[in-house]
């Protein structure tokens, strides 16, 4: 169950980058699983199940964050009483990174935030879950194919967005 | 030959930041997190006994209300019926009386 738990976590403070919507996440997937334990195809490992249910509430939560900020963009450019601008969440830094990469992994994490759902998704569970290609494939129930070709296209989009942010910091 | 190095130590850094998070340890979830997944749980099992009942009940009261306000409205009906045909017709005991003799 604890291990579970910290699978949970991780993948939700990695995907959604804030602590308190990791902590909710984690809560609403072990509500889920209750809920629907009896209803569980054992076609899947339980694993596989619980990492599923995770993403699928990341990706919710995401969803909803996105609307939010499309729908009140300029409430959330300015502050109202300080007319301050408000950034979202600037500097994430994961809990788990070693001290000596805090720095870079902030510069990830950025990069992390824009990459498309599906790219996020294969990028957060190879490298952060550290997931083999087969375990993807299932979560996501896509080809392993098609989960190589998403982290590779990960990949370079990342590339792409930290080359700029190298110019900046080199200045 | 400086544009070369430079760009061979972007590719550096950027592969670095790429694999910055090697050998990370996974996020602890808060220690009281357990607690608040079994309240949660059992909040989402009573409130499924509790719930259930109440709207049942809820569902009953309106079905009597409803039935008795009918009833009401029936009967007071056929009262204002009667107390209408009763004043339009005084003498339908008499006429109806008066039939009688014919036998």
């Amino acid at each position: 169950m604890e291990e579970h738990q910290q699978k949970v976590f991780n993948t939700a403070i990695s995907m959604v980058q804030d602590h308190g919507a990791a902590e909710d996440i984690a809560q609403d997937v072990f509500v889920t699983v209750f809920k629907s334990v009896l209803s569980f195809n054992e076609k899947s490992s339980i694993s596989t199940w619980i990492y599923r249910i995770t993403v699928n509430k990341c990706l919710d939560h995401l969803r909803a964050k996105n609307r939010q900020k499309r729908q009140g963009f300029f409430n959330m450019l300015f502050h109202s009483d300080s007319g301050e601008m408000a950034y979202d969440q600037p500097n994430f830094e994961h809990p788990g990174i070693q001290l000596e990469r805090k720095e870079k992994a902030k510069y990830l994490f950025e990069a992390i935030e824009t990459l498309p759902e599906n790219q996020k998704t294969v990028f957060v569970l190879s490298y952060m879950e550290e997931l083999p290609q087969k375990d993807i494939a299932e979560i996501m129930n896509i080809s392993v194919k098609a989960v190589e070709s998403l982290l590779q296209r990960a990949k370079n989009n990342l590339r792409k967005k930290l080359g700029p942010i190298y110019e900046k910091e080199k200045r | 030959m400086i544009t070369m190095e430079n760009s061979a130590n972007k590719n550096r850094w950027i592969e670095e930041v790429l694999n910055s998070t090697k050998g990370m340890s996974r996020a602890q979830p808060p220690a009281d997190i357990m607690e608040k997944i079994n309240l949660k749980i059992r909040n989402h099992s009573v409130g499924n006994t509790i719930a259930f009942p109440v709207k049942q009940w809820i569902a009953a009261a309106i079905l009597l209300v409803l039935v008795n306000a009918g009833s009401v409205i029936y009967f007071a009906a056929e009262n204002s019926k009667a107390k209408h045909e009763n004043i339009s017709n005084p003498f339908a005991t008499e006429i109806q009386s008066a039939s009688t003799y014919n036998y």
